[in-house]
C-alpha cells in the first residue's frame, strides 16, 4: 500500500514535469486569450482606444437581433462542414481500404501522395487552386467532353461553394485515410477469419464487421474534419476571398472582419464566443452519437 | 537524470520567454522609428533615412510592411509598448479613431501649404494631425494606342459617347472594359465613390444616408450611376465576376482590354508587366452633361502622423518638416518615390511620375477633382456595397433592390454597435 502510493506520487510529479512546458505554451496562447475574449465580449471597444465601455449583453443582443451577415456565414459554414465532412471521410475510408489491400511494400507511394496535400498550408493551396480553377481548367475545357470545367468556378455562388469543398476534401482525405488505415490494421484478423466462415458478401463483411470495429477512427475523423472546416479561414480567404458577393464568407472571416476592419472588437469577441458554444454543442453531440456506435470485439 | 532534463528544459523556456520581449537598448542616440505600409519605397526610404542621419545625427529606423494587415500590426505594436513614432493613417474616421495617440501638427510650417483637398481628412475640431504624404486619383484608365487603332479621335465626355466608344472598340476587335468584380474592394470603393462624390455635399449626403434620410431609389445621381454601371456591364470583358485584382492589372497591361478603373499607383504594376504599355486618364461620365462629368477623383491616400507619447515628438516633427521643405526631401518624394504631392510647394511632371500620376497631379492643381468619400462611410460599408454591386452585376438584384440594399447598408452599419 505504502509502495503503491509512492509510485503514484512519483509518476504524478513526473507527469507534471512533462506537462509543464506544454502548459506554459497552452495557457498564454489559448486559455488567457479565451477568457480575455469573454471579457472583451461585454465591452464596446474599437481595438485602438485605451478606454473600453462596459455594455453588458448588448453585443450578444446585436448578434441575435440585427446581424444577418453573421447568420448567413454560420449557415454557409454549416453547409460547408456537412459537405466536406461527408466527402472527405468517405474518400479517406475508400483510400484506406484500397491502400491497405495492396501488398505491404507497395503502400508507401500512394500513402505519401495522398497525404501530401495535407502538409501544404491553406493559403498557398488557395492561391494554387485559384490558378487551377481560373486558368488550368479553362485550358482543359477545350478538350471535347470536358467543357463543363470551363465554367466560371469562382464567379458564381454554387460553383464557388463546391470549389471550396473540392479543395478541402482533397486536402483532408489524406489525413483521414491515415487514421482509417491505423484503425483497419488494428482489427484482429481472427474476427475476420471467423466471420468469413459464414461466407458473407464483401459488402456485408464491410458493414457488419469492419465498419463497427473501426468506429473509434470514425469518431476521431469526423470530429477532426468538422472542427477544421467550421473554423476555416486561410483557404477561403485566398481562394474566394468570401466572394462572389459575400456568399462564401465563413464565420471566422466574418468575425475577423467585425473586429479588424469594422473595428468592433467587442462584437467580434462576442461572436467568437457564440461560435465557440455552437461548435462545442455540435461536437459533443457528434462524439456522443458516434461513440454510442462503437463496439468492442 | 530525467528530472534534471525536464527542469533544465523548463528553465530554458522560461528564460527565452523573458528575453524574447526585451531588446537591447544601449546607446543614447536619438532614434525615430517609422512604421509604414508602402513596401515599394522601402529601400529608397532607407537611403533617405541614412542621409538624414548623416545630416543631423538622428537615426531613423524604417519598418515597411504591406498594407493589408497594417492596422492589425499597428494595434499589436501599441498594445505591446512598441509604438512607432511616425506611422500611416488614412484620415477621416481613422484619424478620429487614433486621435488620442496623435500629436497636434497645426503649428508646423508646412500646414499652410497643404492643398485644400488634403485638409478635411487630417482635421479634428479644426486642428491638423497629419502630413498628407501623397495623393492618389483615378478615372477611366485607357490605352491611347488601342483607341487610335479603333479610330477613336475624341475622348468621351458623356455617357452616350462612352457607350459609342466602347462599341467602336468592339467593332475593331478589342474588348472594351476590364471590370474587376472578382472582389468587392474596387467596386465598393472606386466605382461607387463616383455616385457619392458627385452629390451636392458628399459629407452631408453620407451622414443623411446613415440616418436613413436619403431615398436612394429615387435619387437622380444614384440612378444615373446605375445607368453607367449598365453600360459598363454591357461592354465588360469576359465574366467580370471572375476578374480579381491581379487579373485586372494583367489584362490591361497585356492589352486584352482597352479601359479599366485603376488608380495612378497601377502605372508601376502595368509597366512592370509590359514596359511598352501606354495609359492615360479620361473622365467617368454617368450622364450626358459634359461639364458635370469633367473631373477625376483624388484623395489624400495616406497621412503620416506622429505618436504624441513618443520620446522624440519634436525630432519626429523636425524630420517631417525636413522631408517636405528641404531640396533633398522633396527630391525623394517626387523623383524617387514618384508621389503626387499633397503640398502646393511641390509639383511633378510626367517624366518624374508617369502619365497617370501626372494627370492626377494636374487635375488637383486645376481644381478639377472630386474626393475619395469612402473613408467617411461607416466601417465595413464599402465592402458590403461592393458585394451589392457584384450581386447586381450577377443579376441577383435588380436596380430597385440594389439601391434599397445600399440604403440599408448605410443605416445598419452606422447604428452604434
Amino acid at each position: 500500500m505504502k509502495q503503491t502510493g509512492g509510485v503514484y506520487r512519483k509518476s504524478l510529479r513526473g507527469e507534471a514535469a512533462f506537462m509543464l512546458p506544454m502548459l506554459l505554451c497552452f495557457v498564454p496562447v489559448i486559455i488567457i486569450p479565451f477568457f480575455y475574449a469573454v471579457y472583451i465580449g461585454f465591452m464596446r471597444w474599437n481595438g485602438i482606444s485605451q478606454a473600453k465601455e462596459f455594455i453588458g449583453l448588448l453585443n450578444y443582443a446585436t448578434i441575435f437581433t440585427s446581424d444577418p451577415q453573421f447568420w448567413k456565414s454560420v449557415w454557409f459554414s454549416f453547409r460547408q462542414t456537412v459537405a466536406i465532412t461527408v466527402i472527405s471521410n468517405v474518400l479517406g475510408l475508400t483510400f484506406a481500404l484500397l491502400v491497405s489491400s495492396m501488398p505491404k511494400n507497395m503502400q508507401g507511394l500512394p500513402r505519401t501522395l495522398l497525404l501530401l496535400p495535407n502538409i501544404m498550408g491553406g493559403v498557398i493551396m488557395g492561391f494554387i487552386w485559384r490558378f487551377i480553377f481560373q486558368k488550368v481548367f479553362l485550358s482543359i475545357a477545350e478538350i471535347p467532353g470536358l467543357g463543363f470545367l470551363g465554367q466560371s468556378w469562382l464567379g458564381e455562388p454554387g460553383p464557388a461553394f463546391w470549389a471550396i469543398v473540392i479543395v478541402s476534401a482533397w486536402q483532408y482525405s489524406g489525413y483521414t485515410m491515415i487514421i482509417y488505415i491505423a484503425g483497419l490494421t488494428g482489427i484482429d484478423s481472427d474476427i475476420k477469419e471467423a466471420a468469413r466462415l459464414d461466407g458473407p458478401s464483401p459488402l456485408k463483411e464491410f458493414f457488419s464487421i469492419t465498419l463497427p470495429l473501426i468506429m473509434p477512427s470514425v469518431t476521431v475523423c469526423i470530429f477532426w474534419v468538422m472542427v477544421k472546416t467550421f473554423t476555416m479561414y486561410d483557404l477561403v480567404s485566398s481562394l474566394t476571398v468570401g466572394g462572389p458577393y459575400g456568399t462564401t464568407t465563413t464565420v471566422s472571416m466574418n468575425l475577423y472582419e467585425e473586429a479588424f476592419s469594422r473595428n468592433n472588437y467587442g462584437l467580434g469577441s462576442a461572436k467568437a464566443i457564440v461560435f465557440f458554444v455552437f461548435i462545442l454543442c455540435i461536437s459533443l453531440l457528434q462524439v456522443h452519437f458516434t461513440r454510442s456506435k462503437e463496439i468492442e470485439a | 537524470m530525467k528530472r534534471l532534463l525536464s527542469v533544465a528544459l523548463i528553465a530554458l523556456i522560461a528564460i527565452s520567454m523573458v528575453f524574447a520581449g526585451g531588446s537591447s537598448e544601449s546607446s543614447d542616440q536619438k532614434v525615430i522609428r517609422i512604421c509604414q505600409f508602402k513596401v515599394e519605397i522601402a529601400d529608397d526610404l532607407q537611403k533617405l533615412a541614412e542621409e538624414y542621419e548623416e545630416l543631423t545625427g538622428i537615426k531613423v529606423e524604417v519598418e515597411s510592411t504591406s498594407s493589408d494587415g497594417y492596422q492589425t500590426l499597428l494595434r499589436t505594436k501599441f498594445a505591446g509598448d512598441e509604438a512607432p513614432d511616425i506611422f500611416n493613417n488614412e484620415g477621416f474616421s481613422q484619424m478620429a479613431e487614433w486621435s488620442e495617440y496623435l500629436a497636434d501638427l497645426t503649428d508646423e510650417p508646412w500646414v499652410a501649404d497643404m492643398v485644400p483637398q488634403a485638409v478635411e481628412g487630417a482635421s479634428i475640431d479644426g486642428r491638423i494631425y497629419g502630413l498628407p504624404l501623397y495623393f492618389e486619383g483615378y478615372g477611366w484608365c485607357y490605352n491611347p494606342k488601342m483607341f487610335e487603332a479603333a479610330g477613336i479621335t475624341e475622348l468621351p465626355e458623356t455617357l452616350e459617347e462612352f457607350d459609342e466608344v466602347c462599341t467602336k472598340l468592339e467593332a475593331a476587335g478589342f474588348a472594351p472594359i476590364g471590370l474587376p468584380f472578382g472582389a468587392s474592394y474596387n467596386p465598393g470603393r472606386f466605382m461607387f465613390n463616383v455616385a457619392v462624390a458627385h452629390q451636392e455635399n458628399p459629407t452631408e449626403f453620407i451622414e443623411a444616408a446613415c440616418r436613413g434620410e436619403i431615398d436612394f431609389v429615387n435619387d437622380k445621381i444614384m440612378n444615373e450611376w446605375v445607368d453607367m454601371l449598365d453600360v459598363c456591364l454591357k461592354h465588360a470583358y469576359k465574366n467580370p465576376l471572375d476578374m480579381d485584382f491581379p487579373g485586372q492589372i494583367s489584362s490591361y497591361a497585356f492589352e486584352e482590354v482597352a479601359i479599366t478603373m485603376a488608380n495612378n499607383g497601377g502605372w508601376i504594376s502595368f509597366t512592370e508587366m509590359n514596359p511598352d504599355i501606354d495609359a492615360d486618364y479620361m473622365v467617368i461620365p454617368i450622364n450626358n452633361d459634359a461639364a458635370f462629368n469633367d473631373v477625376l477623383y483624388a484623395g489624400p491616400s495616406t497621412y503620416w502622423v506622429v505618436n504624441k507619447n513618443s520620446p522624440v515628438v519634436e525630432e519626429a516633427k523636425d524630420f517631417l518638416e525636413w522631408l517636405v521643405t528641404s531640396e533633398r526631401g522633396k527630391y525623394y518624394l517626387t523623383d524617387v518615390f514618384g508621389f503626387v504631392p499633397g503640398l502646393s510647394t511641390m509639383s511633378v511632371s510626367e517624366e518624374q511620375v508617369g502619365p497617370l500620376s501626372a494627370a492626377v497631379s494636374e487635375a488637383i492643381v486645376e481644381g478639377k477633382t472630386l474626393g475619395w468619400e469612402w473613408p467617411k462611410y461607416p466601417n465595413g460599408a464599402a465592402d458590403e456595397i461592393g458585394d451589392a454591386i457584384i450581386a447586381y452585376a450577377a443579376g441577383e438584384l435588380d436596380r430597385t433592390q440594389f439601391l434599397e440594399n445600399v440604403q440599408e447598408i448605410f443605416v445598419r452599419l452606422s447604428t452604434v454597435r
